[in-house]
């Protein structure tokens, strides 16, 4: 066959995928970035383009610099930093032969099978004050008093309470992630150091441990992502309430945007959102993780 | 390997907590399922987690009360359309980026990779208003609408296990179809498919539940409560029956149980090609 005749062949099976990721992707991403320095309209639509209005306006907003910023920063922060610690618990006790590993696995991945907006309804339910299978067994067993507290009325505890449900949300992704590179490593390795009588905290401090590194970086950089976009949880439970305690980036864009119809404004979040997050990647790709995403 | 009786003890002791936690809301949804809403609000008996008479009619009255079987519906063709969509671009692609030579597959391949980093969340607005403007959110066509950014979102992660499994198929089983005067796209659809079988499979599941399980185009797109997918109206429920939690949590657990059963029955498979790219 000629090579004329397969690139032909190559550059048309790929004309309806790149028709589908440029329509609903690329042009939307552009569409964003032009219309965050542009006027925009009450329908979303850019017009004179060349103002920084829309930027001002979200940075100049003592919400967005003292709610919305610190909130997201300690949303994320705390909700990845948990996820790994007990992720990597899961998967190193998943990778031991113990009975009931498989089912013990199964349940593990349940979350990752549910769709968020469910998990965050039945949460909601949970955490209802008054009907509440929470505040019920806390009343049985005598730890609280009277009928328990309304989880997601007051601010903090409502920001704890969101970031709990993302923790368990993002566990069977990341336990699942680790604990296949746990299985990449060959027990080969392990038995070398059995001879040498290492104990197991050391053998897993000194071998496991920097063996997982690189898929240790690449789980922490991917639920930086996830966790910073995270949207239907909070949106489901709280939307951004009490006070706007429980609000991150994306979700006071998309009630600035969606519900207040202020697309400008949205389209900037956006924009600062995608920055922000190109730049992590950047600077944490640079620094930590050279060697995972590297190809070989 | 043998661990200590100490590491064991450890392993146990931690697990339980974890385990019970990712269960609990599971058994919550089950329990309170069956539960009638005296038992839920235990105004009468005090708390208990369990139901006393487990009551199935509460599936049958849920549907009754609330419009599932039309959310059901919209899910179903919201899901399947995109799937359809979606292996129609990711089929042709990915036998192009898995078994052929051409000048800039490493490019694409790039591209394909850089469109994962691109959130639904950060495309919405621009999205809203194009669609708007197309007229794509109006009546019916809002399933146009969320079938073709469905299709997308999971786009490149079929196009990546496609790849991967077309890859591996031996030139020789290829070869030996075009002797027996096979073309191209007879060959595809005989040889190159039924071969990769698991890795369409694991495919299709992928895109089906990634787009079950969607909520933020639909919570846009969609303003008619007739077109409303189970992930727009069951959380929606919430506010409109309150104290009948136990209808909900029937629908969810409906909801939710078919795309747990597809999940489990690939996830070998979708994790070996989520974490193709990390794991050496």
């Amino acid at each position: 066959m000629s090579r004329i005749r397969t690139h032909l062949i190559a550059y048309i099976t790929l004309i309806p995928s790149a028709l589908l990721v440029v329509g609903i992707i690329f042009y939307p991403i552009a569409r964003t970035f032009y219309a965050s320095f542009s006027e925009v309209d009450r329908k979303g639509n850019p017009g004179a383009f060349g103002t920084l209005a829309n930027f001002r306006a979200v940075l100049g907003s003592s919400v967005f610099r003292h709610q919305i910023i610190p909130q997201t920063l300690i949303w994320t922060a705390a909700v990845v930093i948990v996820t790994i610690v007990v992720s990597l618990f899961v998967a190193v006790v998943l990778n031991e032969r113990l009975a009931g590993r498989r089912l013990m696995r199964a349940l593990i991945m349940l979350p990752w099978a549910t769709s968020l907006v469910i998990s965050a309804a039945v949460w909601e339910f949970i955490l209802h004050p008054t009907q509440g299978p929470l505040n019920g067994i806390l009343t049985a067993l005598h730890i609280v008093s009277g009928s328990g507290p309304a989880w997601l009325a007051r601010p903090g505890l409502a920001f704890v309470c969101v970031i709990i449900v993302g923790i368990w949300v993002s566990i069977p992704f990341t336990s699942i992630v680790l604990l296949a590179g746990l299985q990449s490593i060959p027990d080969s390795i392990y038995e070398a150091a059995l001879i040498d009588g290492a104990g197991g905290w050391r053998r897993f401090r000194t071998m496991t441990l920097p063996l997982l590194r690189p898929v240790l970086l690449v789980a922490v950089l991917l639920n930086v992502i996830y966790v910073f976009n995270s949207f239907p949880i909070i949106w489901t439970l709280t939307q951004g309430g009490p006070a706007n305690g429980t609000h991150i980036i994306v979700t006071y864009m998309y009630q600035t945007a969606i519900s207040q119809r202020d697309y400008g404004q949205g389209y900037a979040m956006a924009v600062l959102t995608f920055l922000f997050l190109l730049v992590f990647s950047l600077i944490y790709t640079r620094f930590h993780a050279k060697e995972a995403l590297s190809p070989e | 390997m043998r661990l200590s009786p100490l590491t064991k003890a450890i392993f146990i002791a931690g697990m339980i907590p974890i385990i019970i936690a990712i269960v609990f809301p599971f058994a919550v949804m089950i329990a309170t399922s069956l539960k009638t809403s005296g038992e839920i609000s235990g105004t009468a008996t005090g708390y208990a987690f369990l139901p006393h008479h487990p009551r199935l009619a509460n599936y049958v009255e849920a549907f009754e009360r609330m419009p599932l079987a039309r959310n059901f519906a919209n899910s179903l063709i919201i899901a399947t359309g995109a799937t359809l969509l979606n292996l129609l671009c990711a089929v042709p692609a990915a036998y192009s980026l898995g078994r052929l030579q051409f000048a800039g597959k490493r490019a694409v391949l790039f591209i394909v990779l850089t469109t994962q980093m691109f959130s639904p969340i950060v495309l919405i607005i621009a999205l809203f208003s194009q669609f708007t403007n197309y007229g794509l959110l109006e009546g019916g066509r809002v399933y146009i609408a969320l079938i073709l950014a469905n299709a997308a979102a999971s786009l490149a992660f079929s196009i990546w296990l496609l790849t991967g499994y077309f890859a591996t198929v031996p030139k020789e089983i290829e070869e030996a179809a075009f002797i027996d005067g096979c073309g191209r796209l007879q060959t595809v659809l005989r040889v190159i498919l039924p071969v990769s079988l698991p890795g369409v499979v694991t495919t299709v599941i992928f895109a089906f539940i990634t787009a079950w399980n969607e909520f933020v185009f639909a919570l846009t797109f969609v303003s008619s409560d007739q077109y409303r997918p189970l992930t727009v109206a069951i959380p929606s429920f919430v506010g409109q029956y309150a104290q009948q939690w136990q209808y909900l949590m029937a629908a969810a657990l409906l909801a939710t149980l078919p795309v747990v059963a597809l999940f489990l029955s690939v996830e070998q498979h979708l994790v070996r090609g989520l974490t193709a790219g990390s794991i050496k």
